[in-house]
This record gives C-alpha cells, sequence and structure tokens, in this order.
C-alpha cells in the first residue's frame, strides 16, 4: 500500500503560520485536532467528493470525520448543491429573510415534534441562547452540564481555568456524570429553586473517553426531575442531530427535551444552527435580542431543506446504523485476529475506537497514524461518523487499510505483541 | 496571583533551582562546596522545605520531622518571604542557628552569590557562547517546570487544572539535553504533582522539545507553543487530556515566575 507524503501540506503550512495562529487553529489544526504524530498527517485538503477527500499532495482518503460532522450525504451532493445554487441565483444575503426561512423552519418544527424553530450559524450559537432562553424564562441564575461535556467554545461554556475565561464565568455552573441519577437528585437539592437549566447531549460522546450511552432508564428520570424542579431540558444534539433519528435523539431515546440544538448535520456542510423547542419556551425566546449579520442567508436554508428532504426520502439513520455496525464489528474481529484489543463505543452511527492494549494510548495513536498515512482517515481522540455515500463497499476497503496499519504497529512495538 | 502560590514556587522553583545549577555547572558545584549546611525556611501558612548544601551538591526539600537543620528561618507571612526572595530585605526571624546567619545576611556566602548568579544567567538575552546559552536554558526550563508543580498543588485555578489530570507520569523533554517528570497521584480526592529530576521509566503522557532553541523560544515567549505542535517542535503524545490541563497550569506560570 502507498505511503502518503505531505510536501505542499508542509510548504502551505509555512505559509500559513506566519498569517494565521498556530497555522490552522481549532478541531482542524494539528493540535487541538490531536495529529500524533503531526509527520503522519496532512494539512490541507484540495478536492472532496462523496465519502472521501484528497489533500494538496493528491492523497486520497476515506473520511470517518465527515468535516467532523457536516458532511451528512456525501461531500458535493449534487441535490443539496443544486437547491444551494438555485437560491442563490435568486438572493442569499438580503436586508430581508426570504421565504426559504420559514420552508425550512416549518420543516424541522414538524420533524422534530417541536413547535418552533431559532436559526444561527454554529453549534455554540444555538447552545448559549439555550441557556439565556432558560436563565431568562425561569429567572434562575445555575446550569448543570454533564462531565465530559463539550457545548462549544464560549466562556459560559468553559470550565475556570480555560484561557479567556474568568473564573465569574463560571461561578454558576454545576457539574454531575453522565448516568448518575443520584447525583443528579443531590445537587438539585443542594441548589433547590437556583437551577435554570440542565444541558447534556444525548449520550456522552466526549472526546478521549469511552462513549457511553444513557443507561435504561435514565432519560426519562431526568425528564421528570426537570420538570419537578422547574429546570428547562436542553439537548444538544449538534453532534448526533439527524444521525440517530430524524426527529432529533430525544425521540429516539424516548423523551422529550423543552430546547434541542441542531447544527453539524443539518445542510450537508452549509453553514447554518437551529434551536427547536417548546410552545412554553416562545415567549422566551422572542423577547431576547439575539442575532447575527448571515443568520437569515437564505441559501443554507436552502440547502438545508434539500438535505432534510434527502435524509428522510433515504431512510438515512437506518443506513447509519447499518453501515456503523458492520464497520465497527469488522475492525473489532479483525484486531482481535492479530491479538489486538480494539473497542468500539457508541452509538454505531458515531463510533468511537479504542485499542485498550494500554492506558497511554500510544499504541492507538500509532495506529490511527498508520491509518491516516495509507488513506484511511481516523481520530484518535474524538467520535467518528457515518454518511450517506458509505456502503459495503466502503467498509470492505476501510478494512484492508486498517489491517495493514494495524500490522505496522504490532511490527512498531514487539515488546507489547511478542506474546500474541 | 495568590502570595502564598507565589511563596511555594519561590521556595521550590526559583531558589529550588539551585539544585539544577549546581548540578550542571562545575564553578557553582565549587562554589556550592562551601557551604556545607540545612536551613530551614518556615513560613506561616506556607511552604516549610529545607534547603541542603552538601558536598557541593544543592537539594530543595520540604521539612518533614526530625529532618536536621543548622538553622531555622521563620517568616509571619507568605508576603514577607516573597520580599525576602526578591531582595526587598524583609526580616526573617531566626529560631536557631544565630550564629550560621551569614548564610543569608553576608552577601558573599556561597547562598547569596549563587542565587544572584543564576538569577543573572536566567536574565540574560545575549550570551557569551552556546554553552551559557545552553546553561541559562536548562535553568529556565527547571525552574519552569518546578513553578508548575507548585501552582498545580497550590494555586486555585491550577489546583482545578490539576485535578482533571489522569494519575500517573508525565514525560517532559528537551531531545538530547534533559528530561524530568511529573508524577501525578490521587489520594483521597486529592492530586497531587510531584518534580521528578529524571527521566519517567513509563510516561503516561510525553511532551517533547526537539531541541534546546525550541525550549528557549517558548520560555522567551518568542515561540508559540501551539505553533510548535503545529509544526512538530513540540511532540505530544500519549494520553492527551493530561497535556492539555497540564498546558493550563503551564499559563498561570509566567504570572509567577516574571
Amino acid at each position: 500500500m502507498k505511503i502518503n507524503k505531505y510536501d505542499n501540506s508542509r510548504k502551505l503550512m509555512e505559509r500559513a503560520i506566519k498569517v494565521i495562529p498556530s497555522g490552522v487553529y481549532g478541531h482542524l489544526g494539528p493540535a487541538e485536532g490531536c495529529m500524533i504524530p503531526v509527520a503522519a498527517f496532512p494539512n490541507f485538503a484540495a478536492r472532496a467528493e462523496g465519502t472521501y477527500f484528497w489533500d494538496v499532495d493528491g492523497n486520497k482518503y476515506i473520511d470517518y470525520m465527515c468535516a467532523y460532522g457536516p458532511n451528512v450525504l456525501g461531500y458535493n451532493d449534487p441535490d443539496v448543491d443544486a437547491a444551494a445554487r438555485e437560491q442563490l441565483s435568486k438572493m442569499n444575503c438580503v436586508t430581508l429573510p426570504g421565504e426559504a426561512m420559514i420552508d425550512f423552519a416549518e420543516l424541522l418544527t414538524n420533524l422534530t415534534k417541536k413547535d418552533w424553530t431559532f436559526f444561527c450559524k454554529n453549534g455554540g450559537d444555538v447552545t448559549l441562547y439555550s441557556s439565556m432562553i432558560a436563565r431568562y424564562y425561569t429567572g434562575k441564575k445555575k446550569m448543570i452540564f454533564v462531565n465530559g461535556y463539550y457545548h462549544g467554545v464560549a466562556p459560559w461554556s468553559q470550565k475556570a481555568d480555560h484561557p479567556g475565561t474568568l473564573y465569574d464565568d463560571c461561578k454558576n455552573s454545576l457539574y454531575v456524570e453522565f448516568n448518575d441519577l443520584e447525583g443528579l437528585k443531590k445537587i438539585i437539592a443542594e441548589n433547590k429553586d437556583d437551577i435554570a437549566g440542565l444541558i447534556s447531549t444525548p449520550y456522552m460522546h466526549g472526546n478521549f473517553q469511552d462513549n457511553i450511552t444513557p443507561a435504561e432508564g435514565y432519560w426519562p428520570a431526568v425528564r421528570k426531575l426537570c420538570t419537578e424542579n422547574g429546570i428547562v431540558l436542553i439537548i444538544d444534539d449538534i453532534r448526533c442531530g439527524f444521525r440517530l433519528d430524524l426527529s432529533g435523539s430525544d425521540h429516539y431515546y424516548g423523551f422529550e427535551a423543552d430546547l434541542i440544538c441542531f447544527c453539524k448535520a443539518l445542510a450537508n456542510g452549509y453553514n447554518v444552527s437551529a434551536l427547536c423547542g417548546k410552545e412554553f419556551l416562545r415567549g422566551a425566546a422572542g423577547s431576547i435580542m439575539y442575532t447575527g449579520s448571515y443568520w437569515m442567508s437564505a441559501e443554507p436554508f436552502a440547502a438545508g431543506i434539500a438535505c432534510i428532504k434527502k435524509l428522510v426520502a433515504n431512510d438515512a439513520c437506518a443506513h447509519f446504523k447499518r453501515i456503523g455496525t458492520m464497520l465497527c464489528d469488522g475492525l473489532v474481529k479483525m484486531a482481535k485476529k492479530k491479538g489486538v484489543n480494539l473497542k468500539a463505543s457508541g452509538e454505531p452511527a458515531m463510533f468511537y475506537l479504542t485499542l485498550k492494549d494500554d492506558d497511554s494510548e500510544y499504541l492507538h495513536q500509532q495506529w490511527v497514524a498508520e491509518c491516516v498515512k495509507r488513506g484511511l482517515w481516523l481520530t484518535n481522540h474524538h467520535n467518528h461518523f457515518i454518511n450517506l455515500a458509505m456502503n459495503e463497499d466502503t467498509v470492505k476497503e476501510t478494512l484492508e487499510i486498517a489491517a495493514e496499519a494495524m500490522d505496522a504497529m504490532i511490527a512498531n512495538n514487539p515488546q507489547v505483541y511478542k506474546k500474541k | 496571583m495568590s502570595t502564598r502560590t507565589k511563596a511555594f514556587v519561590n521556595f521550590y522553583a526559583a531558589i529550588g533551582t539551585l539544585q539544577t545549577y549546581a548540578a550542571l555547572d562545575d564553578n557553582a558545584k565549587a562554589l556550592a562546596a562551601k557551604q556545607d549546611i540545612a536551613v530551614r525556611f518556615k513560613v506561616k501558612d506556607g511552604p516549610d522545605g529545607v534547603l541542603v548544601f552538601k558536598g557541593g551538591a544543592v537539594k530543595a526539600l520540604p521539612y518533614s520531622e526530625g529532618t536536621k537543620t543548622n538553622i531555622v528561618l521563620n517568616c509571619s507571612s507568605n508576603e514577607k518571604f516573597n520580599d525576602l526572595v526578591d531582595g526587598k530585605g524583609a526580616a526573617v526571624i531566626p529560631s536557631k542557628g544565630f550564629f550560621k546567619l551569614g548564610f543569608m545576611l553576608n552577601k558573599q556566602s556561597a547562598f547569596n552569590v549563587l542565587t544572584a548568579e543564576m538569577a543573572a544567567l536566567m536574565r540574560k538575552k545575549e550570551f557569551a557562547d552556546d554553552k551559557e546559552m545552553r546553561l541559562s536554558t536548562l535553568l529556565a526550563f527547571n525552574a519552569m517546570i518546578a513553578a508548575l508543580v507548585q501552582i498545580g498543588n497550590v494555586d486555585d485555578i491550577g489546583r482545578m487544572s490539576a485535578a482533571r489530570i489522569a494519575a500517573g507520569d508525565i514525560g517532559i523533554e528537551i531531545t538530547g539535553e534533559c528530561a524530568c517528570t511529573i508524577r501525578v497521584t490521587k489520594q483521597d480526592g486529592d492530586t497531587k504533582l510531584e518534580y521528578i529530576a529524571e527521566k519517567s521509566p513509563s510516561p503516561r503522557a510525553q511532551m517533547i522539545f526537539d531541541s534546546i532553541g525550541t525550549a528557549k523560544g517558548v520560555i522567551d515567549g518568542k515561540l508559540d507553543a501551539m505553533y510548535c505542535i503545529s509544526t512538530g517542535k513540540i511532540a505530544m503524545l500519549g494520553f492527551i487530556p493530561m497535556l492539555d490541563n497540564l498546558n493550563k497550569i503551564l499559563n498561570l506560570v509566567p504570572k509567577y515566575l516574571a
């Protein structure tokens, strides 16, 4: 198998580093993206199609990160792109919104069984807005977070030691563990009548840890506690939304959120996020001045409508689950044959992988690096994503690359695998 | 910035780096060898440590019952101890070793000369040669890691970050130059960081600087750490959340070591 070289990526990085902090900042960059070692990873992409992308050196990748979620149909989906182009030919960012905004809001409101939809751009826009609504509606100040959470980069959702965040930004934050109902009851009792909202992802898909699905009865019990104590229940469905259930992940796990945040899979890469909510919060939502220069641009709405319709038409969540399960089963089985303990956790549509033969993740990082060098884009720290363009052939191709990469990792660690 | 944390940093990182200085520099070692003494710095509500000069080596250790000392210097507050270290001449009250106070009071004592030389070397921007630059960087590197450990153990925000670091060894290394370990232990819900001036046999996470130049650039603030990671000048590997949280403590070091 060919081993990738990244000469052009490195040249671009040299340019980028001079004019952009860190060269590539955030989750797509080498640091936050945990590109370990950096030598094994490219820095820039040149083009993308379906479930593949090509870097600036012409190396091709099967992409299980899907742009960290937005690629839900396949890159350059012809139907979504055509809808976006058609809308662009009429209008995009104008002094008044277009009809597409209403069309998209009607679609999402009906699909998610909520009463209204509010649009922004990024996931962090809607998670922040949801906390503001909860605080305004309840007149209370504290928010419950579930440890291992990520709800965006704004200070309200950070810990006090995060650079740029103040201690005061976090003084109304309370923390519980996922699936810990007793802990939740305790925190509610200790902060009686002072809690505005509880925000959580539908299952624990935090980074650097095996992902945890909800225990039997967990969510209905959380729902009941929130209702009894006047706490607004907010589901951050930014990552999971429309990958587990086209009515939202609260529907998937059998409960009803008061507010639910969507973004990544909404429009197959066109930039829009949405907050869907229950009737009793409509007034609060409308009373808060919350807006942005591009939030009512029409092109992403048109793309979103086409995207959601295609997901519905293709029973996409069933496809994600089937392909994800096939892939995870195949990877774990392949690893086991080689004497490697690979664990897949979380929902198959958004599987998380960890190699369990050491507690430091060195071996896992090496295997992922060997995969990337051979054209299989996995990460060592984050859940992955399935899209509609993936099929049985994609899985077969993936398993071949993953197996060769694993052989390379094993050969580099004879002290660990000598007995196996 | 908390004065209590500053006092711990002053004892274990500012004064404590004499240990590295005497170990790395022959002249410093010869000077240290002139003194054979154990001085206890007992700061009210602050560090209670012993600085030991013996056979040319220097050690800064936490005081424990039974440790033999020649001088006990009492400081009534962290603020006064910090003033003392900053050369503002704050009074210390000796409760033992009145006749050996030349250690502190005599400007030509090995302690005072070494401290002054080391501080000047660490502040230097222009160097006579590579050897001097290397020594200055290694001293600053040592002080940075020693300070980080104290901040993680004492400072409120630092403790918050430390609490999220998993137990195990974090290896920090300048390729071909030096390696040290931050050992993280957990007991009764408390997290303790310990600085060990040796390479860990089994680090759970590692931060490796590719050269002394990179380490110097980062310490001097001339190289952005994220730039270094992006370009491979700093390699981070292993259980990354340990390093993520360690870096948050590292961000606090300039406040205390300025």
